[in-house]
């Protein structure tokens, strides 16, 4: 009786496992590409700037690109190096592919991480936030050559909020400081953009280098104002900020977030996604979408992302050596 | 006070789509609340993509629904199987579990936390509606040496909650502490203790290792009772679901202490439902008439931490509104929402969009009402579940405890580190550890250090900053005193005693 | 039956232990990294000596409340605390299988055995399985789109 018991469970277990199999592959009868489901693994948590407008992206991207459903999944384990090393080691046939972060740019450097852009083939980049010069909005400089001058006026006590030591927007201020010869007080806020736009708009520090998103409402209403924009163009939703290269500074900083797949994916799957890539970043209700959370609407696709990758890491790689970080 | 929008807020409220969709809200909400390793968060960033489905501002009243929803879910099996549904629940393990089982009154302690969640809830919308300034402004006020001090209160309250032996909760909260250390120190940029792995570098999961120490190490504890006992039916009797008079006497000053403080925390931007539990918890256990009762069964004990999560809904919705400023990481998302609907929360809000403010208010409240509601008529179908055999229910709720750690990160490691933290906890419960004074050390201890080092970093390393900010000051006072107060309480009475 | 007394030595040694491993771990640290902040060995280091702290004072109320301790008896080897272990392998194997067919298919075969281990028998058992992981599957697959661990041969 019991020996019947239990060859009759592992067959149903059996059963069950190839069901499931079955069942996620999602009828790939038909061969075209895609003809499952796409993973999309994003090594962030819920509801931050890269999970907005991965997803964001890979919603729109479903109506440009027949039959495709995308299936966006968080793995935020890691500091985020995790999903991303499973994005690089994972099977090169285009069902899975994942967001990297401008982390992926510094965490080498640093010992953190052992892959690199070179374990990818972009797709696009969703997300590339410049770092912006934010300030009190009834602060005595109304320009960055202002706030230069007040710096050099009382070094050292100027407090400039980030979002970590070592992280990204604590480098760009570093990089401020060596480009203008000053020196302020670096203080993190090290669970992200949110407290420091609440410690600014407190008056308990002077100003921030980080991504606008998180300080748009305050902005519009005056409470903050942004001074200038380390970006190569201005901003559509900021466009009387002037960029740092206008004002003869040669500083291009951005918190970047690409959709890649595996380096060895093949060139005509890349070449769908590319392209399906492109019309949704040219698609005027996908560009309102991130502008109403106050993002930048990019459009940086294929190689072009690459060399964004590639220029970066190398950039970080100098930096952050000079910087023993 | 503008009519017009009001009048429109009620119309938005009450259209029959949306109206579904924020009692649809609440059901999810109340559902992923008591399901332990699901957590509030998930439960909104889930229904996100739905809100796209409704016109204007209908989406919103979803997802309303579902934040009041799961902050009460977490009671339930909090109550009725000693598992945390959500971190903010607990503190509600504590005294709900024993008088649900112990002194076998399911329906009463169920009653206490639906009355005390949907007073909190209510309490909280209400203060959102006629005190956001006020208290924005408060908020506003912390900075880093306010949240080291709030941090450090948290802390001190390991003493009062070590229902075992207080050192031994002071070693577990001490562990707790070093475990929140683990990872990249964001003040620093180094890593610490992670041996190498990748996975630590974000330190331990919180999640994983509560639904470990808590829900896992009491499937392990049930199955031990259960050997060779005989299955016992109870007769349980629903005659009222709604707490008696007697009842509330007791508890509704306790409930309305505790919705000021989580309206309160709520508000203050990075803390959340947690935290204002076990202050609340604290709270009433300090002011209370019975305070041997704690830990056995106390009414109040059940009623402090449930007002007090639920009141952190309309308290973290306040910075969200008036600044732009979410309050905890529900209302990080659903700003997200907010923003792409065309509303612009913070200072402009009220003035260019009133209809659209009105409309959350109205939909907290009635949010708050229906969790009520749903609470109230589903209590006598909830207290079967004590009376399913453990031999079927204990498997199962094992399955939901991978389950639930898995959905979290979405990280196999995640199991495994709750599986270990499970085993640790069944013999830590016997040796008079107190899982809560280890889960308040993980909770509290990134926001004490980071805050302690980033004040110093403020003040150049002076350690005056602490003394010349009053509230910081105030709070350090009064976390001392909580700390030392179960060895300076017997030594005043000695020294009482001696002298009468 | 075992006592208190004695696991109270055991914990007084682990604790010190970990307070001993903690202050080891984070003394490579600069205990000052300029700019005010103690750096980031100071914040461990002072937990891994409060932890000792503390592991003394249970070595001394162990000592000076002997009987007290020694009353607080607790099973460790009873029948029931068996089963207990016995889950606790079941666990390992749980997750061994998990790794290998997924959690689905490991959830379905465990159910029955722990079912059984606990001394349920008959056709409820097999009823309340297939539908408890119908249902997981309908509801985190299909409906919330949460990702199970899959068989090992997916990935």
């Amino acid at each position: 009786m019991k020996l019947k018991k239990i060859t009759a469970l592992l067959l149903s277990a059996a059963m069950m496992a190839g069901m499931l199999t079955a069942c996620s592959s999602g009828g790939g009868g038909d061969k075209k590409y895609p003809s499952k489901d796409i993973t999309v693994i994003i090594p962030k948590n819920p509801g931050g700037g890269t999970d907005v407008s991965t997803r964001g992206l890979v919603q729109y991207m479903q109506n440009h690109l027949e039959g495709s459903n995308f299936v966006p999944t968080n793995k935020p384990d890691g500091g985020g190096v995790t999903g991303m090393v499973e994005t690089a080691n994972a099977k090169a046939d285009g069902y899975t592919l994942g967001a990297v972060t401008i982390e992926l740019a510094m965490f080498p450097h640093q010992d953190k991480c052992d892959v690199t852009y070179e374990n990818y083939a972009p797709i696009c980049a969703q997300i590339a936030a410049p770092a912006a010069l934010i300030v009190a909005g009834d602060a005595p400089y109304n320009s960055l050559d202002e706030f230069v001058s007040y710096c050099k006026e009382n070094p050292g006590t100027v407090q400039m909020g980030n979002s970590g030591m070592g992280a990204i927007w604590h480098v760009a201020t570093v990089q401020m400081e060596k480009e203008f010869d000053i020196s302020v007080k670096h203080i993190p806020y090290p669970n992200g953009t949110a407290d420091i736009a609440a410690a600014l708009t407190g008056g308990h520090i002077d100003g921030t280098l980080a991504d606008p998103s998180s300080f748009v409402s305050q902005v519009q209403s005056g409470t903050l104002k942004i001074l200038a924009l380390m970006a190569d163009e201005r901003s559509v939703m900021f466009p009387d900020v002037p960029t740092f290269k206008e004002l003869g500074y040669d500083m291009v900083i951005r918190s970047w977030a690409c959709v890649v797949a595996p380096k060895d994916t093949p060139a005509e799957v890349l070449e769908v996604l590319r392209k399906a890539a492109e019309e949704t970043c040219a698609d005027k209700e996908y560009q309102e979408y991130l502008l109403a959370q106050g993002i930048d609407p990019v459009s940086i696709i294929g190689d072009d992302c690459y060399e964004m990758m590639k220029a970066d890491h190398e950039m970080f790689g100098t930096v952050l050596a000079e910087l023993d970080l | 006070m503008n009519i017009d929008a009001i009048i429109a807020a009620f119309g938005n409220v009450l259209t029959p789509v949306n109206l579904v969709g924020l009692i649809f809200g609440v059901a999810v909400g109340i559902v992923v609340g008591a399901l332990p390793g699901l957590s509030v968060n998930m439960g909104i960033a889930l229904l996100f993509p739905l809100t796209f489905s409704f016109q204007g501002i209908g989406g919103i009243l979803m997802l309303l629904g579902v934040y009041c929803g799961a902050i009460y879910g977490g009671s339930i099996s909090a109550i009725l199987l000693k598992t945390p549904g959500t971190p903010a629940s607990a503190a509600t393990t504590i005294d709900g579990y024993p008088m649900a089982t112990k002194y076998a009154q399911p329906g009463r302690a169920l009653g206490l936390s639906t009355f005390a969640s949907t007073f909190g809830g209510i309490f909280s919308a209400i203060c959102l509606m006629i005190f956001s300034p006020l208290l924005a402004s408060v908020a506003l006020q912390f900075s880093k040496p306010e949240y080291f001090a709030l941090a450090m209160f948290g802390i001190s309250i390991i003493t009062s909650v070590s229902s075992g032996s207080v050192l031994k909760g002071l070693m577990g909260g001490l562990i707790g502490l070093i475990i929140a250390t683990i990872g990249v120190d964001a003040m620093s940029g180094k890593i610490r203790m992670t041996f190498g792995t990748t996975y630590l570098l974000s330190g331990l999961s919180f999640v994983p290792v509560l639904i470990g120490l808590f829900a896992f190490s009491q499937v392990l504890t049930s199955i031990e009772e259960a050997y060779g006992e005989e299955y016992v039916k109870h007769d349980i009797k629903i005659k009222r679901v709604f707490p008696t008079f007697a009842d509330l006497k007791e508890v509704i000053v306790t409930v309305v202490r505790s919705s000021v403080i989580g309206t309160f925390i709520g508000c203050v931007p990075g803390t959340g439902g947690d935290i204002a539990s076990f202050i609340s918890y604290d709270q009433a256990k300090r002011w209370s008439r019975h305070k041997e009762k704690f830990g056995d069964g106390a009414p109040e004990g059940i009623c402090a931490p449930e007002a007090g999560n639920n009141s952190v809904s309309g308290g973290a919705m306040i910075p969200m509104l008036t600044l732009g400023i979410p309050g905890d990481g529900a209302t990080a998302i659903m700003l997200g929402a907010l923003m792409v609907q065309g509303m612009q929360p913070g200072p402009l809000l009220f003035e260019n969009q009133a209809p659209q403010v009105y409309t959350i208010f109205l939909g907290l409240l009635a949010a708050n009402f229906f969790m009520g509601l749903f609470g109230f008529s589903l209590i006598r179908a909830f207290v079967q579940v004590v009376n399913v055999p453990k031999k079927y229910l204990m498997p199962l709720i094992f399955v939901m405890t991978f389950v639930g750690s898995y959905a979290y990160n979405n990280s196999i490691t995640d199991v495994f580190v709750m599986v270990g933290f499970g085993f640790l906890g069944y013999f830590l419960n016997k040796l008079e550890f107190s899982m809560s004074a280890i889960v308040i050390g993980i909770i509290l201890g990134s926001m004490a250090e980071a805050n302690f080092r980033g004040a110093l970093m403020m003040s150049d390393g002076s350690m005056m900053i602490f003394l010349t900010h009053p509230i910081c000051a105030v709070f350090l006072l009064i976390s001392l005193i909580s700390l030392l107060s179960p060895v300076l309480g017997p030594m005043v009475k000695k020294l009482r005693g001696k002298k009468g | 039956m075992s006592n208190m007394k004695k696991w109270n030595y055991i914990i007084v040694a682990v604790v010190a232990a970990i307070g001993a491993g903690v202050i080891a771990l984070s003394a490579k640290f600069p205990i000052t990294l300029g700019e005010g902040d103690p750096g980031p060995g100071f914040w461990p280091m002072l937990l891994g000596g409060c932890l000792i702290l503390t592991a003394v004072i249970l070595l001394y109320f162990n000592i000076r409340h002997k009987e007290r301790e020694e009353s607080k008896t607790f099973a460790l080897t009873l029948p029931g605390n068996l089963m207990v272990y016995r889950f606790m392998g079941l666990t390992v194997a749980f997750c061994v299988v998990m790794y290998v067919l997924g959690l689905l298919a490991a959830a379905f075969l465990f159910i029955p055995v722990a079912m059984y281990m606990m001394g349920a028998r008959g056709k409820m058992v097999f009823i309340i399985d297939v539908v408890f992981i119908l249902a997981l599957y309908v509801i985190f697959m299909r409906v919330l789109h949460t990702p199970f661990p899959e068989p090992i041969w997916m990935r």
